[in-house]
């Protein structure tokens, strides 16, 4: 029962999330010193993510449904309560915002977890396997972990959470907290509801409006961190496209999005880490969280920006990355499934992608009208941000052992 | 480094000099710049060519023709195989080449000795510190080895390659000895040459590519062969003989000569006029299949363009005023006479054995002859210290040769005249004949202006000629009267040395139209005398302008271009308004989505409600 | 698979671990970048040098591994790989040389020379790319390093010639990615050089190859400046005159054009192109760019907007060249990316140094320049007139060999084009030579240079004078000596022939 689920895309995943927690946790100890938060709330800090890191590493490891919706629970409240260390204006309502859509997320999967077990004594996910669950059990399930992961048109609460909460923090969330949720959402479809084509594709299309609206408003947004945040919405637009992919589709189309899915998901959250965690060198040098601030920085903090730059390339697809190899994978599984849509759907992602992207790198360019003064933050921080990107960049062309553990859907 | 390699030192040598002019003022310049570190300013340094030109070393430009003169008298019959050099070189020194390239160095080297004097006075201005002086003269001595050896390279060029090379580089190099002159006239004449000059080099690129793919080939021989069998062989001939008529002043294409000869230094038009003219019959004669098959219908337009040439361009030369432009047009109906026997091979190939040796007889002829008279035009304009029934004799010579009357016009005119009676062509010969009373009126024409041009440079005690000038005039004017060349080792005449001396009876037949000439050029200036109205006539008519064509086709060059550059421009604000709108929709675009981000507040305020309509939403899909 | 890859690796890395190198030193310490920039430079001609001796001698080169399954990067040297290693190592070296003379002192070296030396590292990636995959890979990273480089001087004309060119090589770049997974899904992995498996589908198929390959043309042709996709080439001359260079004779445009090569002889197969009737298309495609290209050169009166409309027309002669069938046809096109390379590097340092030393930007300030600066203008005039055609610059090979493929080709109109746009290019270079060497200047005292600096003790600084003349001599000695083994000429002969007799 504890792990009978532990197979490679488990023990990925949790080797992920145990690489994240812990990069965050020594890039936080350097950068809540740097930024000068208060002793007392950072300490809170570590407990916190001790937390998160044991619950994400259940969720990713358990075969049960029922351990699988506890766990995930006690990931949102850490979550929220990380999100309300900085104790500022911004955060409190962004995190109150954050705890009533996971509650309401949770009222939405209690009953139905709760209702499954009536019928079901067994909530084991090889189980569940020979059970056929009625639509609107899995419509409701659905929506409810659907606004746990932002996806679209229920991601509101999601980018003025990340943009007001300590960078460490965002860090996690960006790349973990949200994923779980998917996770369990992939185990739930795929258990229960392996014919559900139609819900399949309005997942698919709700994906691709996440990915245009997402890139769309981060081409918009005024904040570095806003950018950063709304990327990570339309990102999550890619992972749902794996629903139309895996459903109904023949053997090889689904291990092709199967595989570039989690690829994507792994290669997302080292990339958006590393990206999380250069912006918060840059906003601490800049002392101020706007692009326009960004002139003159690539003088000051080649490093930073170097960093920004390489977990761009690989949030954006580009080659040689992760992001890269898995839209390539997910291209081919799409074209090979005649699934046109979801090709244009990514070739449009990557287009806004790249214009919210070169957008930051554009006012990098701009020669400063006079010297700014800089903070010039403790060079560790941008090292392990480094490595981070670094491994997402590597993950493009090391593919290989990877997406063998990740093997087939189930 | 076997004897056919001397073949490469005839290009190589020109090249040499030119590169030799060109590294000596780099590094005197160089030099002087470096010198003139501290002042901060760049100064040209002064006198630079003009000090070249004036030191021992002109020798070497100078002997720059000498190694292909010594080739072309001495060497025997040699090809040359050259791996190396561009698609594969083939160099070739035949009959029909050492005649071309004899006369052509020689000429070369004659006008390189004239031009000495002729920019002596450039040079002491250059050497004052004239800093256009200075510039005429580095072009000079630059391009002046460049050209010949472009002249050079295209006569020993049997490979198509390197012809067109050489080609290129003469027609090119030539326009900075066009222009050099720098006035207004020099850049107007220089323009039309080159404008000319794009074109015809346009058509031969088109022609030869076209035939010699055709022909899969890389030689001029394969090229005619090939020429010779190939289905759009017309088209083709056409293309070559177009491009090619361009330089050899074919009627319609001949206008840059009477603009660029004028204006040109006197030396380049020899040269221009003697030997770079060849190079146009020359191509014809390389890449036309004369003798091998019969090109009928171009043959007939051919003929006509030529003797259109011929009588046309006798006909305006006369009303010439400047003695060069008179020349030009010379020049044109000389051309035009050629051009009708290259056009009597398309029609009838089998004459091709008697026309062949003819051609070059005629072409040495005329070059040389043209070149002496070019020179000459220099020479009254500086009239040397020489006792005027000499400087006459001398500046008649090459004129009566040339229309005919004496030494190698009478030899050469003969050699054809006999041969087209054989083969039954004789009202073309009547034609040439009649042709040949317009080269003597040009010719009487060039020596009323030249007369003029004396007595106005007595008048104004102008500076007398150089030695160097004189000994070149006088050396060239002998050297072309005297049918020296006839007496080659294998010599293409060879057809030609059985007949050379045409006996006494036929005398009259070949010299009444230089006595017709003369005739009517007397009658003319007689009657000029007596009668003022007639002068007056006459003097309208010198005021006919030289290029008589050109300013049509600048008009109608104008009026093709103006919706040209119409169609360009509106290409580009086409491209402009397309870049405009779409900034213009990028700038809605973002507007528009700037407003979106009030519905991102809205999703954000409803986001609980939204989860259940979208529960909702997915139950519908589900029950499905 | 694996042979000889120490010579590949320290090829690429030779450039590629350059740049993190100078990203690491500090701004000021030019003495080391240069000496770090110019010893790669020369380190990589050496291996490349090696390389090229090697496979004349018939030994490979081959590095591969597997990224997922049925998708493998693939680095190997076959002749026209290498061909193109060659091109893009020599002249990166003039380049560098060139660049540390046309920035010195100007701010922000160390990232441009950090990007410099990313960008050239991709452009080696691209020519020794085994398949569409690893050629992909590189061609984007080339887009991602020039980005830098385009905007380097961080005014808003070079910010919006930035976002032009992003607009233009990412729309390219996702086109072909498309299609390069399209046709990963219609026939698997394709190598270079393995032209008997799309050969081997089915005429049911034939519809899809067409497709795609349109998509890669589309994809290819932004970077090559296809018309209507060449709008980001005039534009992007604002950046400074080493990454103009670098953009239109020894990389960007370059990658495109010979990314086309590649599809057409190395994955569809030249056989196969001609059957599916997509030569004649790329024909009239590139005939059309041809004339269109040079059209607009004739109206630009700035001297870099001139050559880059220039530059549209001119590399549309590699893609007529392959779109010729037949070995002649080959040869033209593979050789013309060697020539165009040479000629075009030499006018875009030409027109850096007019910029640099007297301020000249316009076509009417250069007014007797040739005396003020023989050198530049020299190169300028040998560099202009191969343009045209004129022999014995190389500029005439590509031209005389296009017109035997035309009639190779059984399409003698092209011979047309050639002429048209043989006297365009005189109607658009000439005038500029005009007014090089004949007009009256300063010198002469008429009007003055716009803003005239003494860079060196000579016309101009040495760094920037004697790349000029290097690249303007090689543009001549690679003509005159076209016969000789390892001209560019003979190179491209030895493969076409490889193309033609397997």
């Amino acid at each position: 029962m504890p792990f009978p689920h532990a197979d490679g895309l488990s023990l990925l995943l949790m080797a992920l999330t145990t690489l994240v927690v812990g990069a965050s946790t020594l890039h936080g100890v350097r950068y809540l010193q740097a930024s000068g938060a208060p002793r007392r709330r950072s300490l809170l800090l570590w407990p916190l993510l001790a937390l998160l890191w044991l619950a994400l590493c259940t969720l990713f490891a358990s075969g049960h449904l029922v351990v699988q919706y506890l766990v995930l629970e006690v990931t949102a409240l850490c979550a929220v309560a990380l999100m309300l260390l900085p104790g500022s204006q911004a955060s409190q309502v962004a995190g109150r915002r954050y705890l009533l859509c996971t509650l309401s997320g949770s009222l939405l999967l209690l009953p139905s977890v709760a209702w499954l077990a009536s019928q079901q004594p067994d909530l084991s996910l090889v189980a569940l396997a020979e059970v056929e669950v009625a639509p609107w059990w899995l419509a409701v399930i659905s929506a409810g972990l659907l606004i746990k992961m932002a996806g679209f048109p229920l991601h509101g609460w999601l980018p003025p959470a990340h943009a007001a909460a300590w960078v460490p923090v965002s860090t996690v969330h960006a790349a973990l907290v949200i994923k779980a949720a998917f996770f369990m959402a992939v185990s739930v479809w795929t258990t229960l509801a392996p014919e559900a084509l139609s819900g399949a594709q309005l997942l698919g299309w709700l994906g691709s409006v996440a990915i245009v609206w997402g890139s769309l408003l981060a081409w918009r947004q005024t904040e570095l961190k806003g950018v950063v945040a709304y990327s990570t919405v339309a990102q999550v637009g890619y992972l749902l496209l794996l629903f139309p992919l895996l459903f109904g589709t023949a053997e090889a189309v689904a291990t092709l999005a199967w595989q570039s899915t989690w690829l994507l998901v792994i290669s997302h959250a080292l990339a958006k880490a590393a990206m999380f965690m250069a912006v918060g060198s840059l906003v601490l040098a800049m002392g101020r969280g706007d692009l326009a601030g960004l002139s003159g920085v690539g003088q000051r903090l080649p490093l930073s920006l170097l960093v920004f730059g390489l977990a761009a390339v690989s949030l954006l697809g580009l080659p040689p990355s992760g992001g890269f190899t898995a839209k390539w994978m997910l291209l081919h599984a799409a074209i090979l499934a005649q699934q046109w849509q979801w090709v244009v759907v990514v070739a449009v992602g990557t287009l806004l992608g790249a214009a919210y992207v070169f957008r930051v790198f554009r006012y990098c360019f701009i020669v400063p009208e006079q010297e700014q003064t800089m903070r010039v933050p403790p060079v560790t921080l941008d090292i392990i941000a480094l490595l981070l990107a670094l491994a997402a960049m590597g993950l493009g062309l090391a593919a290989a052992p990877v997406v063998a553990l990740i093997g087939g859907p189930p | 480094m076997s004897l056919a390699h001397t073949l490469l030192m005839t290009v190589a040598w020109p090249l040499a000099v030119a590169a030799l002019v060109a590294g000596t003022l780099a590094w005197r310049h160089g030099r002087a710049l470096v010198e003139q570190r501290s002042s901060g300013r760049y100064v040209v340094p002064p006198g630079v060519a003009g000090d070249w030109l004036s030191r021992w070393r002109v020798a070497l430009w100078v002997s720059a023709p000498l190694p292909a003169l010594a080739v072309a008298l001495a060497l025997p019959e040699a090809s040359l195989t050259l791996d190396w050099w561009l698609l594969g070189g083939e160099w070739r020194l035949d009959g029909t080449r050492r005649a071309l390239l004899g006369f052509t160095a020689l000429l070369w080297a004659l006008a390189g000795g004239y031009a000495h004097g002729y920019l002596g006075g450039k040079a002491r201005r250059a050497r004052h510190g004239d800093p256009d002086a200075e510039r005429d003269l580095q072009a000079f001595v630059l391009l002046w080895p460049l050209t010949l050896a472009g002249n050079l390279m295209l006569i020993l060029a049997e490979d198509i390659a390197s012809f067109y090379t050489g080609f290129a580089i003469m027609t090119f190099a030539a326009y900075g000895l066009v222009v050099n002159a720098g006035s207004r006239e020099a850049y107007r004449g220089g323009r039309a040459y080159l404008i000319m000059a794009i074109l015809g080099e346009g058509m031969i690129l088109a022609g030869l590519l076209w035939a010699a793919a055709s022909a899969e080939t890389l030689t001029l021989t394969g090229l005619r062969e090939g020429l010779a069998v190939a289905p759009q062989a017309n088209a083709m001939a056409t293309l070559l003989w177009l491009g090619f008529g361009v330089k050899a002043g074919v009627i319609g294409l001949h206008v840059w000569l009477p603009l660029a000869h004028p204006v040109a230094p006197t030396p380049a038009s020899a040269v221009l006029s003697g030997a770079m003219i060849k190079a146009g019959l020359l191509g014809w004669w390389q890449t036309l299949p004369l003798g091998l098959t019969a090109l009928a219908g171009l043959g007939r337009v051919v003929m006509v363009a030529g003797l259109v040439a011929a009588f046309a361009a006798a006909l305006y030369g006369v009303t010439q005023r400047h003695p060069k432009a008179v020349l030009a047009y010379s020049s044109v109906s000389q051309m035009g006479m050629m051009t009708t026997l290259v056009g009597l091979a398309l029609l009838a190939p089998s004459l091709w054995p008697m026309l062949a040796p003819a051609l070059v007889l005629f072409a040495v002829h005329h070059g040389l002859n043209k070149g002496a008279l070019f020179l000459g035009v220099g020479i009254t304009e500086h009239p040397p210290r020489l006792p005027g029934w000499l400087l006459w004799l001398l500046l008649a010579l090459p004129a009566l040769s040339l229309a005919g009357a004496l030494a190698s016009g009478l030899i050469a005119k003969w050699v054809l005249k006999a041969g087209l009676y054989d083969a039954g062509w004789s009202w073309l010969v009547t034609l040439l004949t009649w042709a040949a009373l317009g080269t003597s009126l040009l010719m009487a024409r060039t020596l009323w202006c030249q007369a003029h041009a004396w007595q106005e440079a007595r008048r104004h005690g102008a500076a007398p000629a150089p030695l160097s000038m004189t000994l070149a005039w006088a050396l060239c004017a002998l050297l072309a009267a005297v049918p020296w060349w006839l007496t080659l080792p294998e010599a293409s005449a060879g057809a030609v040395q059985a007949t050379v001396l045409p006996p006494w009876g036929e005398l009259p037949g070949l010299l009444w139209p230089v006595m017709l000439g003369a005739v009517v050029t007397a009658a003319l200036v007689v009657a000029c005398h007596l009668e003022p109205r007639l002068h007056a006539r006459m003097s309208r008519a010198e005021r006919l302008p030289p290029g008589d064509l050109w300013p049509l086709y600048v008009r109608l060059a104008s009026s093709l271009s103006d919706p040209l550059r119409r169609g360009v421009a509106r290409l580009s604000n086409a491209e402009e308004t397309a870049q405009d709108l779409a900034a213009g929709c990028g700038r809605h675009a973002i507007a528009w989505l700037t407003a979106l981000q009030r519905w991102e507040a809205w999703l954000r305020r409803w986001a609980v409600p939204l989860m259940v309509v979208l529960g909702g939403g997915l139950w519908l899909a589900l029950m499905r | 698979m694996n042979d000889n890859p120490g010579l590949l690796l320290a090829a690429l890395a030779t450039s590629l671990l350059v740049a993190p190198l100078i990203f690491l030193l500090p701004e000021r310490a030019w003495l080391a970048r240069t000496t770090l920039n110019l010893g790669a430079a020369l380190l990589k001609l050496g291996l490349v040098a090696l390389m090229v001796a090697g496979v004349a001698r018939g030994d490979s080169y081959a590095l591969g591994f597997t990224v997922v399954e049925g998708v493998s990067f693939q680095l190997r040297a076959d002749p026209l790989g290498i061909m193109f290693a060659g091109l893009s190592s020599l002249l990166w070296l003039f380049t560098t040389l060139y660049a540390i003379g046309y920035l010195e002192g100007s701010p922000n070296r160390k990232r441009f020379f950090g990007f410099f030396s990313l960008c050239v590292a991709s452009t080696l990636g691209i020519a020794l790319a085994g398949n569409l995959f690893t050629f992909l890979l590189f061609y984007e990273l080339l887009t991602l390093s020039t980005y830098p480089l385009v905007v380097h001087r961080g005014t808003p004309k070079a910010l919006a010639a930035g976002a032009t060119y992003l607009r233009y090589t990412v729309s390219g770049g996702v086109l072909l990615l498309i299609a390069v997974v399209a046709l990963h899904v219609l026939a698997g992995e394709v190598n270079f050089g393995q032209r008997e498996v799309l050969a081997e589908l089915g005429p049911e198929h034939h519809a899809w190859l067409i497709g795609i390959f349109v998509l890669l043309m589309l994809g290819l042709g932004v970077k090559a400046a296809l018309v209507p996709l060449h709008g980001w080439l005039p534009q992007a001359m604002v950046a400074p005159a080493p990454v103009s260079a670098l953009l239109h004779a020894v990389a960007v445009v370059k990658a495109g054009a010979f990314g086309i090569v590649r599809v057409v002889y190395d994955v569809y197969g030249i056989a196969l192109s001609y059957e599916l009737g997509l030569l004649a298309g790329l024909a009239i495609a590139a005939s059309f760019t041809i004339l269109y290209g040079s059209l607009r050169a004739l109206a630009q009166v700035d001297i870099k907007r001139r050559l880059a409309f220039s530059t549209v027309s001119q590399v549309s002669y590699i893609m007529l060249g392959i779109s010729l069938f037949g070995p002649m046809g080959t040869i033209a096109g593979l050789a013309h990316l060697l020539h165009q390379g040479l000629m075009k590097v030499t006018l875009f340092f030409c027109a850096g140094n007019y910029a640099e030393e007297l301020g000249i930007h316009r076509i009417d300030e250069l007014d007797g320049v040739g005396r003020r600066m023989p050198g530049t203008s020299l190169a300028f005039t040998l560099g202009a007139l191969g343009m045209i055609g004129i022999p014995p610059l190389v500029g005439f090979l590509s031209k005389w060999y296009l017109g035997m493929g035309a009639i190779q080709a059984g399409m003698p109109w092209v011979i047309a084009v050639l002429v048209a746009s043989s006297l365009l290019n005189a109607a658009y270079f000439l005038p500029i030579l005009y007014r090089l060497w004949f007009k009256p200047g300063p010198l002469e005292g008429c009007g003055a240079w716009p803003e005239e600096r003494r860079l060196g003790r000579l016309e101009t600084s040495a760094w920037l004078l004697w790349p000029v003349l290097a690249t303007a001599a090689f543009s001549l000695l690679a003509g005159v000596f076209a016969g000789l083994p390892f001209s560019p000429l003979s190179w491209a002969s030895l493969i076409a022939t490889q193309e033609y007799l397997p």
